[in-house]
């Protein structure tokens, strides 16, 4: 990607967070190890990882609510830690639990977020009206946020976390507790922030989906940094067409198909992926060879879910799912 | 290569602390009157407790001071009025637990404002709270009639704004590294209560037991007590018999109260999340 400004958006480089142990006889937990990564200014940027892989203390160390324990964070040239309030008055943050005052009307969290941003109170009245009724919840502002729905409330959030005008605007599984429609709207909505502000958006998600029309991405598993880049590119790290086939005994199968073909050939739990890039052609090939041992074959065009599942040689699934 | 990384931070220091402050504690006065159970609470339970305890042991009760005249009613009196402030000023700063959990809380801590606002403005809040609510029942004065001067009404208020200001930096410094309000109801049991108890709110230091006596003598907010009884009744003959004279009350309650302040805004700044 290409930058236009001399620093980047953000900069992590060898970031290690270890939790200490719980207990005393417990053993430390080490929930980040040694993550680096760059976001360019205006980039529509994913943090993509299942639960548990990190992402909320990444996004607790990005917030600024917890100071990096080693390596280096830096918003756009400076160092948290150095320029804290500077940096913080830079940010917008969209935490996953809801950081509005129930009792207090739309209005009065708005206005009391401003004033915590130093704003002024006419640019705190503008702006709020502004986004309220961009965002649609204008005929609500002088109600309480108890009374509003999810959905409403979160939007009310993201104007609460864009009303000083924030170069980037952080936001930690913003689509928790949506609709899928709901979800995609929300993505939009941001999306226009973007293009419109030049807002650099930075979002984590363990939802695939989520992570497919990003700028750039990040997966994150068990701590660490298992790819990055756009979602383009790191599609095409795979062939063109991936070829799933689920059998009794992929280990046999596995051994067979790799003998056979010299094809990226891998299995995960009780399927075999083979990435390919004429699959309406192997398929019938595939089936023929191997009949009766083949329970199900599928074919797709490889997805960022893909890209991780090849990465981390495990289906896309938090830390203490077993394997299914 | 980037001029910013040099220069110096203008948003760091302490500059933000007054708006920050100012704007936390405006929320914690919209909370309280949007809250109708409080605002009822407010002045009703206080006025229950005076009128319950202090006709219930109105007989029972022989003062050996140098008022022995006095009623229950008018010794009880100035102790609702510190048991009322003890309550509402901590009680109002452990919110402070409420707005982590809700997730308030973490919205500020990322603002660009310092610590020091965070925890001021919610110990001035709370404060002004149980100043508020003092000071209502202040107005039953008249009614014990005591009799008060300019100085007596200053020095009583200002010995409750001082004893407000403590309290509050006391509960906040309590509840900023709790996670639950369940730990919160021992620390009630444990240290409020007797806290109040021995505080010379419901019974004179000088008829008790000798180690209550004691016991009492270590207890700060037996001098705050002291302080505010003391102010009150600057205009009666004769006063009430306290240990310390009132310049010495004073200075010991506001050391109180600024140790207060310290330390919770020291925990303010050190608590990491």
């Amino acid at each position: 990607m290409k930058r236009t400004t001399a620093d980047p958006a953000l900069s992590v480089s060898g970031l290690t967070f270890v939790y200490p142990p719980a207990s005393k006889s417990g053993r430390p937990r080490t929930a980040l190890s040694n993550v680096s990564f760059e976001i360019g200014e205006g980039d529509f940027f994913c943090i993509l990882g299942p639960n548990g892989s990190g992402k909320s203390t990444l996004f607790k160390v990005l917030s600024t609510a917890t100071l990096p324990p080693s390596g280096h964070v830096m918003f756009f040239g400076h160092q948290v830690g150095e320029q804290l309030r500077l940096i913080r008055s830079q940010l917008g943050v969209v935490f996953q639990n809801p950081a509005l005052d129930r009792k207090l009307t739309v209005k009065e969290n708005l206005n009391c977020h401003g004033r915590l941003y130093r704003m002024p109170e006419t640019a705190i009245r503008t702006r709020s009206a502004e986004l309220l009724e961009l965002l649609g919840v204008s005929d609500r502002s002088s109600e309480p946020v108890e009374t509003l729905s999810g959905g409403l409330a979160r939007r009310v959030e993201l104007a609460k976390a864009l009303l000083h005008s924030p170069r980037l605007l952080l936001l930690d599984e913003p689509t928790t507790g949506l609709d899928p429609t709901a979800r995609a709207g929300f993505l939009g909505l941001l999306r226009r922030f973007q293009a419109g502000a030049g807002t650099t958006i930075v979002y984590t998600t363990h939802i695939l989906e989520e992570a497919e029309d990003c700028d750039a991405l990040l997966i994150l598993d068990e701590g660490s940094v298992v790819a990055s880049g756009t979602p383009g590119a790191l599609r095409s790290e795979i062939g063109k067409e991936l070829i799933i086939m689920k059998s009794r005994d992929p280990v046999r199968l596995l051994e067979s198909v790799r003998k056979k073909y010299d094809l990226p050939v891998y299995r995960v739990d009780d399927a075999v992926r083979v990435e390919c890039d004429n699959a309406s052609a192997m398929i019938g090939e595939l089936l023929g060879t191997y009949e009766g041992t083949v329970d199900i074959v599928t074919f797709s065009r490889p997805s960022v879910g893909d890209v991780y599942i090849k990465k981390t040689g495990h289906q896309f699934r938090s830390k203490n799912d077993t394997a299914s | 290569m980037n001029p910013g990384r040099i220069s110096p931070d203008p948003t760091a220091g302490t500059s933000g602390l007054i708006p920050g402050a100012a704007v936390l504690w405006k929320r914690e006065m919209l909370h309280f009157l949007r809250q109708r159970a409080r605002l009822v609470g407010f002045i009703g339970s206080p006025v229950i407790f005076w009128i319950v305890i202090g006709s219930g042991f109105n007989r029972s009760f022989s003062y050996t001071g140098a008022r022995p005249d006095i009623s229950y009613l008018e010794f009880y009196f100035p102790g609702t009025i510190v048991l009322t402030m003890l309550f509402t000023a901590i009680f109002a700063s452990i919110s402070i637990i409420e707005d982590r959990h809700s997730g308030f809380l973490q919205g500020v801590l990322v603002a660009p404002v310092p610590r020091l606002s965070i925890s001021s403005g919610k110990i001035l809040g709370a404060a002004s709270l149980a100043l508020m609510q003092a000071l209502l029942l202040l107005l039953l004065v008249p009614v014990l009639g005591i009799g008060l001067s300019p100085a007596s009404v200053v020095l009583s208020v200002l010995s409750l704004v001082i004893l407000a200001v403590g309290l509050a930096g006391l509960g906040f410094l309590i509840a900023w590294r709790m996670d639950t309000t369940q730990g919160f109801h021992a620390v009630m049991n444990l240290l409020l209560i007797p806290l109040w108890l021995l505080s010379g709110s419901l019974f004179p230091v000088h008829g008790a037991a000798s180690w209550i006596e004691k016991i009492m003598l270590c207890n700060p907010l037996y001098y705050g007590m002291s302080t505010f009884r003391q102010a009150l009744y600057l205009a009666s003959v004769p006063e009430p018999q306290e240990v310390l004279p009132l310049p010495l009350n004073f200075a010991i309650i506001s050391i109180f109260s600024v140790v207060m302040l310290f330390l919770s805004a020291r925990s303010a700044k050190t608590r990491k999340t």
